[in-house]
């Protein structure tokens, strides 16, 4: 993905819970890797309450509660964060996700 | 801040959980075995009701996996090489409850 390409800003739509939020995030898909060796692509849920979308993930950006902790909000247009799991031997699947506008 | 924030976590080689590494802090692992219903007491996210290995047994309702982001920045870099060494976690605790952050 070119780091220069900004989906956030050049989005026209989004499949968020929030209208307003034009984010993208990428969430990871899991497979399950039968004994003859086939895959089956393991189905997401959607989270307690949020039955009517197909899956996804739910993100909480949290603040903090000790009322001292200092924040500074990222730039809404230039994050980004990766991260990987579920790796084996054979498969790494990389997740990118950028931020609401 | 400026443009071109980045962070990473996790590490796909990352297998043995120990405590106070970053990868542990990273991520955990629920493993539902009864229908969702409200929240028991004392099973919040991250919490004793969650593993930070892969579950080893059937989940018939469900996995949740929780990944947590570091919430400490060193209020300079945007990014680091390894894009994980201008963030860090609190010292102690977990996202909600140990806002702290070390020193660096």
């Amino acid at each position: 993905m070119d780091p220069s390409l900004n989906i956030s800003e050049t989005a026209t739509c989004t499949t968020c819970t929030f209208s307003e939020d034009f984010s993208n995030y990428w969430t990871a898909v899991l497979f399950f890797r039968h004994r003859n060796g086939s895959f089956h692509r393991v189905p997401l849920m959607a989270n307690l309450g949020l039955e009517k979308q197909r899956g996804g993930m739910t993100v909480y950006y949290t603040a903090p509660y000790d009322k001292k902790t200092k924040v500074t909000a990222f730039k809404p247009v230039s994050l980004r964060y990766l991260f990987t799991y579920f790796a084996s031997p054979c498969r790494q699947r990389p997740i990118l996700a950028f931020p609401p506008v | 801040m400026t443009k071109g924030f980045r962070m990473l976590i996790g590490d796909p080689a990352y297998r043995n959980p120990s405590p106070n590494t970053e990868e542990f802090k990273s991520i955990a692992f629920r493993c539902f075995t009864e229908p969702w219903g409200p929240a028991p007491a004392n099973s919040e996210i991250g919490g004793s009701w969650d593993t930070r290995n892969f579950p080893n047994k059937p989940c018939p309702y469900g996995l949740r996996v929780n990944n947590f982001f570091p919430t400490c920045w060193d209020g300079v870099n945007v990014d680091s090489p390894d894009h994980k060494s201008h963030v860090a976690y609190p010292s102690e605790g977990n996202f909600a409850t140990q806002w702290e952050c070390p020193s660096t």
